[in-house]
């Protein structure tokens, strides 16, 4: 196990006016619990409020958390000191929603994939080697390295993002929505590389979205959030096939088919037709 | 079925540093009276340049040609005080972003009364107006939201807030871009239901533009798929969904995530959608077409009429005519 979250409570403080001033709580996350395996690729859906953000932030102890501990390979870090912390930290590697957010504007992607390396003391020399490594894994030729942000399309800026979190070799790499910001034909070249690297590397993901069809095609367990909680938890087949919690249901049922067929009022009859037809369907 | 609007070989050409930036070519397209028509592309494709086009909202340092055919009237030859009266009253728009579209300073509700405004003058008459619409979008405790400035309300919320200020007037077509993309799931579920519902009970047509294939799937007729600025093919939904015949809707449609990693994986489209810069040879898709012919590289093919209904762009014969 990679990562083992035990419920973990994390509130921020609201309220305004003179007597209320940050008298009010608002939990973010509610006894949150769950693990990331080795190997793994972990989904998180939830919408926008649902906390999949927080925990993430509260993995890599850019957050504090009020209660709960969240061990990673056996390590407590909260408790970490600040050198053990960066340490932990170099193993891991988030990637954000839109690629903008994740690269300087104004440093050419040669400077923005270095920097990691050169912050943790590498030497310039095999920085260089393994930013033209990270490049390669990642299908971009290796001239980007000299371009800005601007000059590349949303694909490409989001493999640069990529390539910089794999220079540090992470064991685990959370994405916070990595194809929501991107075309279809764009989003599935991204997935298919991601889950090459993944074999590869033998990585773990944690991947946040609120797309299930990615969720369905990405993932091998799914955590379903709302208000801060963990309401549903299983392995993406159960969750898709026979979902308990209600939310869960809710999700499925609000988003969007990629089958015309499969329209709102022809819904009741789909859960039992895809049953049936993934049952069947030969594992390739 | 009675067509509503016609884009007659509509093409659009912005004027950039180095040329005429072609963003739509020689766009063919019916919408009839309430049905719903999505227009779906890639980023960069054009399909929000054909919206604005429709409203006469793009900013002016463009080239349009063709005709724009709204109820039998050239919308492109129309006066701006006639196209005034067109804009809301007899098409509506909504954008992809609501807090763009609302002005923070006012209520939401005194926002759509002005909509009214237009044609109405008693303010008491006008204010049940605002209620009734709110109710008809599902705003719920209606009487108490008009009075809700755009900041308390939700993403959701906002929307159906345009939406009502849309309805207002009551125009045979809106066009919506992107609707639902800054929205979470479950409330973009019960706003395509809503806009389903309008085209049901009022009769609107409606003009989709999105790149979600999810949302078209959900909702629309039919569908027109554009890339680079021309349609490539043009069907019933459930006909590009389950036999597309140009390559690109092929290649658009193997890579939507409909299976599991176990299965099989998605297939990728390579290379990137052409820049064109003045006059351009061939099938803009040709660079990027694993079946591209010769031909295909020397002339334009035209959208013609594979099946009854079913309209593709293709030069290659095995592509139109094989299995």
């Amino acid at each position: 196990m990679v990562i083992n979250i035990d419920k973990v409570t994390k509130s921020y403080r609201v309220g305004s006016g003179f007597f209320l001033h940050g008298k009010k709580k608002i939990f973010a996350l509610d006894d949150v619990s769950f693990t990331l395996r080795e190997e793994e690729i972990l989904g998180i859906v939830g919408e926008s409020g649902s906390g999949k953000t927080t925990i993430a932030r509260c993995i890599l102890a850019l957050t504090k958390i009020d209660e709960g501990r969240i061990e990673i390979q056996g390590r407590d870090i909260q408790s970490a000191s600040r050198k053990e912390k960066k340490d932990l930290r170099s193993r891991f590697a988030i990637v954000f929603q839109d690629p903008p957010s994740n690269l300087n504007p104004r440093h050419r992607v040669k400077n923005s994939i270095l920097r990691p390396l050169l912050l943790r003391g590498v030497s310039p020399q095999e920085a260089k080697e393994r930013a033209l490594e990270a490049m390669e894994k990642v299908k971009l030729d290796a001239r980007y390295l000299q371009s800005f942000p601007h000059e590349l399309s949303g694909g490409q800026q989001q493999r640069i993002a990529i390539a910089r979190a794999l220079v540090l070799r992470p064991d685990v790499m959370i994405l916070d929505e990595p194809t929501s910001a991107l075309d279809i034909s764009v989003q599935a070249q991204i997935l298919n590389l991601l889950l090459d690297l993944q074999k590869e590397m033998k990585m773990s993901y944690i991947i946040i979205t609120h797309d299930l069809n990615v969720i369905r095609y990405v993932c091998d367990r799914v955590v379903v959030m709302y208000m801060g909680r963990v309401v549903e938890m299983a392995d993406r087949n159960t969750i898709d096939q026979h979902a308990k919690h209600p939310y869960t249901k809710l999700l499925l049922a609000s988003s969007p088919v990629l089958d015309p067929k499969d329209r709102e009022d022809k819904r009741a009859v789909r859960w039992e037709r895809r049953r049936m037809s993934t049952s069947k369907r030969p594992v390739t | 079925m009675e067509k509503l609007l016609e884009l007659r070989d509509l093409s659009i050409n912005y004027l950039v540093k180095d040329g005429a930036l072609s963003a739509v070519h020689q766009l063919n397209f019916d919408i009839h009276r309430g049905e719903i028509f999505a227009l779906v592309g890639e980023s960069g494709c054009g399909k929000s340049t054909v919206a604005f086009s429709i409203m006469r909202l793009l900013q002016g340092n463009e080239v349009v040609d063709g005709e724009i055919v709204f109820q039998g009237e050239d919308l492109l030859s129309l006066d701006e005080a006639k196209m005034e009266k067109i804009r809301g009253k007899h098409i509506g728009m909504i954008f992809q972003n609501p807090l763009d579209s609302l002005n923070p300073v006012y209520t939401s509700g005194s926002q759509v009364a002005e909509a009214i405004s237009l044609d109405e003058k008693d303010k008491n008459v006008i204010l049940e107006k605002v209620i009734k619409l709110y109710e008809s979008v599902r705003i719920p405790d209606a009487t108490e939201r008009v009075k809700s400035y755009p900041h308390e309300l939700s993403g959701g919320m906002r929307q159906r807030v345009m939406i009502a200020m849309m309805l207002s007037r009551n125009p045979q077509l809106l066009i919506a871009d992107e609707p639902t993309t800054a929205l979470d799931v479950t409330v973009e579920a019960q706003i395509l239901k809503l806009l389903r519902e309008l085209r049901d009970d009022f009769g609107s047509a409606i003009l989709l533009i999105t790149h979600n294939f999810g949302i078209v799937a959900e909702l629309a007729d039919r569908v027109g798929i554009m890339y680079a600025g021309e349609l490539m093919e043009l069907a019933d939904v459930e006909e590009i969904f389950h036999c597309p015949v140009h390559p690109y809707s092929k290649a658009l449609m193997a890579s939507l995530p409909r299976i599991t990693k176990e299965q099989g994986r998605l297939k990728t489209l390579e290379g990137t959608v052409p820049r064109i810069i003045g006059e351009f040879q061939g099938c803009r898709f040709s660079n990027r077409c694993e079946h591209a012919i010769e031909e295909c590289f020397q002339r334009k093919p035209e959208l013609l009429e594979w099946r009854p209904g079913h309209f593709v762009q293709c030069l290659n014969k095995e592509v139109l005519h094989g299995d």
